[in-house]
């Protein structure tokens, strides 16, 4: 089985939790280097963690966006490789032009973490399926969706929009959470499920998102 | 009239700009190095007042009273029309 | 530029003059006045602190002395934790001051080599109401979460008090906690051998923060406004890279190190070598700076952050410089350690000073200021915060939910990662945070105590009730109390009152820490936090860790899950109170004995929540739910302040075998009634959740 290749940024934070949120799944992992470039082929799948790379100065994701790591994942969207950006995965992936929109401040100005309650609105045959409803964290800043009212319409047109928030805590357009690609092989949450996958933890619902590479 | 004044924002010369260091680190990794780069910020005023010199003595106070911190950052205005 | 020499008090001047056996020089000042200053020298401190080392344990593996503290807690796992105070740079710059405050006790933790997995804080800020409050506890919170967030290591607890004493002095005390593994080895700060390296990692060398610790030894004046010294910037992104670095270098590259934080690269290094008995050659100009126009004495004092002061072997700097360079680090070899015990201080060619390190510490001063031994005389007779009153049962709880010092802490914590790392089993909702260990899969709980409505009337008592009442909130979670940190929070030490209030604080931690059998391992002591004369509540910040034993994660919940379990009230009765004055003392024996209790009925309980000093109906509009409410019916005051009492539930099942435990009768039961009803008192919780959602802080 090949493995889930892990990309680690300068003040990517998330990582380790990734990894054992997929071996918990049975799922093998490899961590990337971001100087190091790497061929896709090699890994059954992508996933950016989330985290702080560069601090999230100038704007969330945009330096690390720019790192060498990044032109190989996007050799490995040409050819349909399964991408996933978590948090600020998401962020980097918006800012890499990989998916629509942008990541902006919250409404509040300020970090929000707490639990949101979500819908799964759209499935791809990699991402989380089957869900309905269900629980995960969010700790974000910069976590608020923003995309012009044309490519909010193809996003619609598209069945792009993947996950919402039941309750908006952040000030994202339609409530969005998590969006598609056009291809359905690259997806971007906000929520962290990497940090609901015991009982103790509070949720168990971030299960449901480690097991459709293999 | 109505004069518009740009404040501009940077951190003092002798103060750590953690900003302006990581884009300084991304550009080198990208051969595109730079001397020193600061990051800082812009806001513009739209001000109502007698003439431009009055305009920029209301500017002068709001830029005092918020819009920079003296202990960590300077400031200059600029009048753009 | 006046001269530091106006500085010194004329016979520590004098002191100098004669262990030197000459005048010193403008570096030597440098040095005396950042190292014989109180915040390096604990010179008023220090020979209280000794009475820390009486509680004997044989967990601890590091204590006072080391860059934090550590405790073994057996199946291969050890955890280093310290609390740190930064509350002068957070009054002058919150944002800063703040984030600077999370970054130097990280660095403290990561330094011994072992990974942080939780932060803390206990901060104390001025009444709501005060012009400055609402700025300092904005500044300040987004420092924490700025700081925290972004280096990813959550938050899990807090403590927060608003009180007048703090109107000007804020205090900001952030505690850091550290995991090691099976294989992980503690690094120490002692400089080991002659022929090593002395290696400089990290961010460059800037103006901030010069003069830092001799200004954290000052009163607040309007003196300081003009004294100010160049604000230090914290950077969580590199200070993620400088943590990241030193963990993978330690695994076997690095023989010691030492943060370089107050009074930076002088401490480090003087303390490194005074611990090794050894000496050292420093090449000042191998500093990577950041502003080339500094003077030697400027970069000596340097404060700026995310630095750190390494010693290695000459044959493994080759590794530790490619593991810098993977991180985009500087590093840069500063000299080697000698075998004479002297500090060479070298600026290009020119020995600027050479000097026996220990003349900067174990030689600096230690003051016994005058104090009065604590008793009875130095309570003040102040009344508790809350007496009984004439108004309605509904009035006045309404009152209590309206004071915005009472309301919700849910605005702070929302703004902290609490879950980052992936660990957190409880966040800052709960009464204690609660992560679970990697390597064991055990649960740590850690709590922060010290409560002003108590230090506020006595420093002795409320020393004691710092450390019980921790111990009181793990014990009823089943977490067995283990050790402790601190940060001493106290007022100007030269005026007598306020060194009494020290030592007697003191003198109570030491009592109830020795007979809950919990060492204090690591702190700091904060004085002189006292502006314009006035003096803050003495404040002795206490971070307390527990464990649990069993794997399992069902402890009782902090709130009524279920309708229809029953509700009791455990009472230690201790310190009397007659006219809500205290009098008498507390028996630390006594109530250690009733935590054991606590820990022994744990499982029963299906929720439990300590009652605070705002009362019992307080306590109990925090326990209701939105669907249960709760009836009670007991002969006691709803809102005096007792000081131990705890409101716990049962179920059903568990009723018999909790009441022959305790040998109590219920006072009342949950209910789906959506009513909390209090001897005949009642009010709707649709009611009391308006009240607690219209009462926020933002």
């Amino acid at each position: 089985m090949k493995p889930v290749g892990i990309i680690i940024f300068p003040g990517t934070q998330c990582d380790q939790d990734t990894a054992k949120a997929c071996r918990l799944a049975k799922i093998p992992t490899q961590f990337i280097w971001y100087k190091d470039s790497f061929d896709y082929k090699n890994f059954s799948a992508l996933i950016l963690p989330g985290g702080f790379s560069y601090g999230d100065y100038l704007r969330a994701g945009a330096l690390a966006a720019r790192s060498p790591a990044l032109k190989n994942v996007i050799q490995a969207n040409q050819k349909g490789w399964p991408i996933l950006g978590i948090c600020n995965g998401f962020q980097i992936l918006c800012e890499a032009g990989l998916l629509p929109g942008a990541l902006v401040q919250n409404t509040n100005l300020r970090f929000i973490d707490q639990w949101v309650k979500l819908k799964c609105k759209n499935s791809s045959p990699f991402f989380a399926e089957k869900i309905k409803n269900f629980k995960l964290p969010i700790a974000h800043s910069e976590g608020r969706y923003i995309a012009r009212t044309e490519t909010l319409k193809e996003l619609q047109d598209n069945n792009q929009i993947w996950l919402s928030y039941e309750e908006n805590p952040n000030g994202s357009i339609e409530n969005i959470a998590g969006i598609l690609n056009k291809n359905k092989n690259i997806a971007g949450l906000m929520p962290h499920p990497e940090r609901a996958i015991e009982k103790w933890m509070g949720s168990t619902d971030g299960c449901y998102f480690f097991k459709h590479w293999s | 009239m109505n004069v518009l004044i740009e404040v501009k924002v940077l951190p003092r010369p002798e103060i750590l700009d953690v900003q302006g260091r990581a884009i300084m680190q991304t550009l080198e990794q990208n051969q595109q190095s730079v001397e020193d780069c600061r990051y800082g910020k812009c806001i513009r005023l739209s001000v109502s007042a007698e003439n431009v010199e009055k305009a920029k003595d209301k500017a002068k106070k709001i830029a005092e009273f918020i819009l920079y911190n003296p202990l960590t950052e300077t400031y200059e205005l600029n009048v753009i029309s | 530029m006046t001269s530091l020499k106006d500085d010194f008090p004329k016979d520590e001047y004098q002191q100098i003059i004669s262990l030197l056996g000459k005048e010193p020089n403008e570096v030597e000042l440098a040095l005396f006045s950042a190292m014989w200053s109180e915040h390096c020298s604990y010179k008023s401190s220090k020979i209280h602190l000794k009475k820390f080392a009486q509680i004997k344990s044989s967990k601890v593996v590091a204590g006072f002395g080391e860059n934090a503290g550590v405790i073994d807690l057996g199946e291969g796992e050890k955890i280093a934790f310290k609390m740190e105070s930064h509350n002068h740079p957070s009054r002058i710059e919150p944002l800063h001051g703040a984030m600077t405050g999370v970054g130097g006790i990280l660095r403290d933790i990561f330094a011994m080599n072992a990974r942080p997995i939780a932060l803390a804080n206990y901060l104390c800020f001025g009444r709501p109401d005060y012009p400055i409050t609402k700025h300092l506890v904005d500044g300040v919170v987004r420092g924490i979460g700025n700081y925290g967030n972004s280096i990813g290591i959550p938050t899990i607890t807090g403590h927060t008090t608003f009180h007048s004493s703090y109107n000007e002095n804020i205090l900001v005390n952030a505690l850091a906690l550290g995991i090691y593994g099976p294989e992980d080895k503690i690094m120490r700060s002692q400089a080991p051998q002659s022929g090593a390296y002395v290696v400089y990692a990290g961010a460059r060398t800037g103006r901030d923060g010069i003069h830092g610790a001799s200004m954290a030894s000052e009163s607040f004046s309007d003196q300081t406004e003009k004294k100010q010294s160049t604000v230090q910037v914290g950077d969580p992104f590199y200070g993620k890279l400088l943590m990241e670095a030193c963990l993978e270098a330690m695994k076997k590259n690095v023989l010691a190190a030492q943060d370089m934080g107050a009074a930076g690269l002088i401490s480090s290094s003087f303390e490194m070598a005074s611990k090794g008995n050894i000496g050292m050659n420093l090449q000042l100009d191998k500093v990577p700076l950041r502003d080339f126009s500094m003077k030697p004495e400027e970069i000596l004092l340097s404060e700026s952050q995310e630095r750190m002061l390494l010693i290695c072997s000459p044959e493994n700097y080759p590794h530790l410089q490619k593991i810098f360079q993977k991180w985009s680090l500087p590093i840069s070899i500063l000299g080697e350690t000698i075998s004479e015990r002297k500090m060479n201080i070298y600026w290009k060619d020119k020995l600027l000073t050479s000097i026996d390190p220990l003349l900067l510490t174990e030689k600096a001063p230690e003051l016994k200021r005058p104090f009065k031994k604590w008793g009875f005389p130095n309570r003040t007779s102040k009344k508790l915060l809350n007496e009984s009153s004439k108004q309605t049962f509904e009035k006045k709880l309404r009152d209590l939910l309206e004071q915005k010092e009472n309301v919700s802490r849910e605005f702070i914590y929302r703004q902290y990662d609490q879950r980052v790392g992936a660990k957190t089993a409880e966040d800052c909702s709960f009464p204690i945070g609660v992560i679970q260990l990697p390597y064991s899969k055990r649960f740590l709980g850690i709590v922060l105590g010290g409560r002003s409505s108590l230090l506020h009337v006595d420093a002795l008592e409320g020393g004691k009730d710092s450390i019980l009442y921790p111990g009181i909130q793990l014990a009823l979670r089943g977490f067995k109390p283990l050790a402790v940190t601190d940060c001493l929070n106290f007022g100007n030490p030269e005026k007598e009152e306020i060194m009494s209030q020290f030592v007697g604080a003191i003198e109570g931690m030491v009592e109830a820490a020795d007979a809950l059998s919990t060492p204090v391992i690591s702190g700091n002591v904060s004085f002189y936090n006292e502006s314009s004369g006035a003096n803050i509540i003495p404040t002795p910040a206490i971070g307390m860790t527990g464990l649990k034993e069993e794997l399992s994660s069902n402890w009782p919940k902090s709130y009524f899950e279920n309708k229809g379990e029953f509700i009791y009230l455990i009472q230690k009765h201790d310190l009397t109170l007659s006219e809500n004055h205290f009098s008498g003392s507390l028996n630390a024996q006594e109530i250690s004995k009733w935590i054991q209790f606590l820990i022994s009925i744990s499982d029963k309980l299906n929720s439990a929540k300590t009652v605070g000093h705002l009362g019992l109906a307080y306590t109990l509009t925090q326990m209701i739910q939105n669907r249960i409410g709760a009836k009670v019916e007991v002969d006691l005051d709803p809102f005096q302040t007792r000081l131990y009492e705890v409101i716990v539930t049962v179920s059903e099942s568990k009723k018999e075998e909790f009441e022959s435990l305790s040998r109590l009768t219920p006072i009342g039961v949950t209910t789906s009634d959506k009513i909390l009803e209090y001897n005949k008192n009642k009010l709707s919780i649709d009611a009391i959740k308006e009240i607690q959602q219209a009462h926020t802080w933002i």
